[in-house]
């Protein structure tokens, strides 16, 4: 194997699928990049954590064609200290190294044979099709929604939900639950249910962040139902020396849980609506947060509707202090007392685009329901249980 | 500071108008509801017209017998109370959630974000609770809950003719001290018999008289007491409309149907009381600082130790290991016992994120149940009321004297 390719694009490729890397894993060749160098003229590297697999193909000369493996860590971290120059690659089969140099910088890396990298699974017939700064903003507003807990391993994905030309994505940890919908361009021949574990969908949402606007992301589902795939397609080179990259694949393990009958928890109804900015509202959840970040993260919100009406926020610490302060809203139905967890408030204030947003509610420990208001409040919605004072 | 808007709504008779709805041969006849007299039970409820032979809620019924010897005496059906009481409560619930039941047959409602006057409010509630569950009830209006709650027991007391007596009684703003100002003390809500007789010791009848003193003198005699009546006096009374009370403490106590002396069996009797204080804490989301043992000997001689921690505490096993301390630094061994038990005391709440798979309103019902066993309880004490599941093999219940909501002063 011999190539060459410019360092900026290489450390953008090592930098989208180095995060999968697992730092402790007992399988060594886990802790190694695939670097492919394909014909006529690409790079593929690749990393897996057998969970998530993310490749990535940069534009390259390939001199050579061949495969290999590197550590991934001293790798990246050695890319990323090179001047914005020519790298090249070339892999001595006799000495098991792959000799990398560039400008006046030489180094050889210990090499795990390509063979015994994990088989990456291609890509099955194409599913869906979606925009990638629709695919991006929906998986910022689910993915977060999702749970950490393995314990509970359906409430750790995102379920993706296509039927006819809507799309719907939904996570939830149990305490408050993420909706967004959108129109698909082309409706999908067959329905599709399918959970996908959030961190994958997190890297396809990073990936999504650098791709080619202008062309569709690919989502598709393998033959036996196992795995997702994700593809992007990077940008065209600006010229201004940041990376670029051609095609980015994201291939997730599904999860085979049932995601809990969400549409029952969706309320219907609410006795209490108010709108208000949506910054200032992030900007007091915010400022509360900083007396309870340490301590239980409640707010106490008191709702006095009315043109204008009052959003009220306090939120104290034994040890801190108190803070109090007040927002106007424009609200209808009673007046209220509700707590919530205000890293809660924060997460989905913080993903919604809208200059205003609606909070619905119905009683005090009841599920509230966080909307964005007017244009481009395309289909999302959040609901959040509130904390319980017991008083 | 905003002026509130308080009511106060009892429901009149409650539990005699409960029985002239189910059976109206009822209505204008003198009857109570209570305890045989044979039984030395006491009146809970009396009918308006047996109100007329000078018969009292609290009195004998065998001395209410005598006052009206024609009087019909029902046993009470708390059951049924209990789910008319909830559809009260639910209507008011629709008015504003600030709720705050005191009891099965009252509640303050604080409807200050309301844009109506409280008048007009007051109202179309008693119209709303006379159309739908055709129970009668009287309000309260005024700016605080202490004013509104004897605005109640005044316009009930003026109300003239044979029935229920339906008032509604407004305290304007700044008319709280001169409606108060003729009232003997006892109409204040917390002045009781006791506290009435040394107020009259030093020559104070009216809430007027208490009002004309200082401060600094009845905090002087009353202490803590002092200054609140101070202000009570004044028509001042800053406490909220709270939607639930919290428990001051919880208690598990066991007392055996024979004495016992073996140091096992009182071992193991502690833990379980602990592990069972500890679940109820649990329950509560409460967690307390203070574990308290209580010992009785067979000679009715009690004794309770308490023991402070630094932090606060929900778990089985260090709740039983404080007690199990202070059990063995006042107990020998040989010594029977007839009772042991363990509380908690000075009790946190940990707040609690509710999940999505929470059915709120079961949690609120189940509450509110409890919240109604317990006045019934105290109104007709502890055995008037029980869990099905709580009666043991022998018919005693291991005796819960938690929740000591005393409605003390903030």
């Amino acid at each position: 194997m011999h190539v060459v390719c410019l360092q900026e694009n290489l450390a953008k490729g090592l930098s989208l699928v180095g995060r999968v890397v697992s730092s402790r894993t007992t399988l060594p060749v886990l802790s190694n990049i695939m670097v492919k160098a394909e014909e006529p003229a690409q790079i593929r590297l690749s990393a897996t954590n057998l969970d998530i697999t993310v490749s990535c193909w940069l534009a390259a000369k390939v001199d050579e064609e061949g495969a290999t493996t590197v550590p991934a860590r001293l790798f990246s971290e050695f890319i990323n200290t090179l001047p914005a120059e020519q790298v090249s690659m070339s892999l001595s089969v006799r000495t098991e190294q792959l000799h990398v140099s560039c400008d006046r910088a030489d180094a050889n890396f210990k090499v795990i044979d390509a063979s015994e990298f994990p088989i990456i699974p291609e890509a099955g017939e194409t599913t869906l099709q979606l925009a990638p700064p629709v695919l991006r903003q929906m998986i910022s507003q689910v993915v977060f929604a999702s749970s950490t807990d393995e314990s509970r391993p359906n409430l750790t994905g995102v379920l993706l939900n296509a039927h006819g030309d809507t799309l719907k994505m939904v996570a939830t940890d149990g305490y408050r639950l993420s909706l967004r919908s959108t129109t698909l361009p082309v409706a999908v021949a067959e329905p599709t249910n399918v959970l996908i574990p959030a961190r994958s969908l997190a890297e396809v949402g990073r990936g999504a962040a650098d791709a080619d606007d202008e062309r569709m992301a690919m989502i598709s589902v393998t033959p036996n139902r196992s795995q997702a795939i994700f593809q992007l397609n990077g940008k065209e080179a600006d010229g201004k020396g940041k990376g670029s990259f051609h095609r980015l694949a994201v291939v997730s393990q599904l999860i085979e849980a049932n995601f809990p009958k969400y549409e029952a928890i969706i309320p219907k109804s609410h006795t209490v609506r108010i709108q208000v900015s949506t910054a200032e509202f992030l900007q007091a959840a915010r400022r509360a947060y900083l007396f309870v970040r340490d301590s239980n993260n409640i707010v106490k919100l008191s709702i006095t509707p009315g043109d204008p009406g009052r959003l009220h926020f306090f939120a104290s610490s034994q040890e801190l202090g108190d803070h109090e302060s007040e927002l106007d809203v424009v609200g209808e139905g009673e007046a209220m007392e509700i707590a919530f967890n205000v890293r809660f408030l924060i997460d989905v204030l913080s993903v919604i685009d809208t200059p205003e947003v609606a909070l619905e509610l119905t009683t005090s420990n009841r599920p509230g329901v966080i909307k964005p208001v007017g244009s481009g409040a395309e289909g999302f919605l959040h609901v959040i249980m509130p904390m319980n004072l017991n008083r | 500071m905003v002026l509130r808007k308080i009511l106060h709504l009892d429901l009149d008779a409650f539990f005699c108008s409960v029985e002239e709805l189910q059976n109206p041969s009822l209505r204008g006849r003198p009857f109570a509801v209570g305890g045989q007299p044979e039984e030395r039970g006491v009146v809970a409820a009396c009918s308006y017209a047996a109100r007329r032979y000078g018969v009292r809620s609290a009195m004998p019924m065998g001395r209410a017998l005598k006052l009206c010897p024609h009087l019909s005496v029902l046993s009470p059906r708390i059951g049924l109370y209990i789910e008319y009481s909830r559809q009260v409560m639910a209507q008011l619930c629709k008015v504003t959630p600030f709720v705050e039941q005191i009891s099965i047959d009252e509640a303050f409602l604080d409807v200050t974000a309301l844009p109506e006057v409280g008048e007009n409010i007051a109202r179309r509630l008693q119209a709303t609770i006379r159309q739908t569950l055709d129970l009668p009830c009287s309000i309260g209006v005024a700016t605080n809950k202490l004013v509104a709650k004897v605005a109640t027991d005044v316009g009930k007391s003026r109300a003239v003719g044979v029935g229920p007596p339906n008032a509604i009684l407004v305290v304007p703003p700044g008319q709280e001290a001169a409606f108060l100002a003729a009232l003997p003390v006892q109409a204040l809500w917390g002045v009781g018999p006791k506290t009435a007789a040394n107020l009259a010791a030093i020559g104070i009848v009216t809430v007027g008289d208490l009002a004309a003193r200082s401060e600094v003198e009845l905090a002087r005699r009353f202490g803590k007491l002092g200054y609140a009546l101070w202000h009570w006096s004044r028509g001042i009374d800053d406490r909220s409309v709270v939607t639930s009370h919290r428990p001051k403490s919880v208690s598990k106590e066991t007392t055996f149907p024979r004495d016992v002396v073996d140091e096992i069996t009182l071992r193991s009797i502690l833990h379980q009381l602990a592990a069972a204080v500890g679940r109820r804490l649990r329950r509560k989301q409460a967690r307390g600082y203070t574990v308290t043992v209580k010992i009785r000997w067979p000679n009715f001689r009690t004794m309770t130790r308490q023991r402070t921690l630094r932090e606060s505490t929900d778990e089985d096993e260090v709740i039983f290991q404080v007690a199990w301390s202070l059990f063995r630094e006042n107990w020998s061994p040989g010594q029977p016992l007839r009772l042991i038990g363990v509380g908690v005391h000075r009790l946190e709440q940990v707040p609690r994120q509710l999940t999505l798979w929470d059915v709120a309103a079961d949690v609120e019902k189940e509450e509110q149940l409890r919240r109604t066993m317990n006045d019934l309880r105290q109104r007709f004490g502890v055995d008037a009321v029980r869990f099905g599941s709580s009666l043991t093999k022998t018919g005693r219940e291991v005796s819960e004297d938690n929740q000591e909501e005393s409605g003390s002063v903030n």
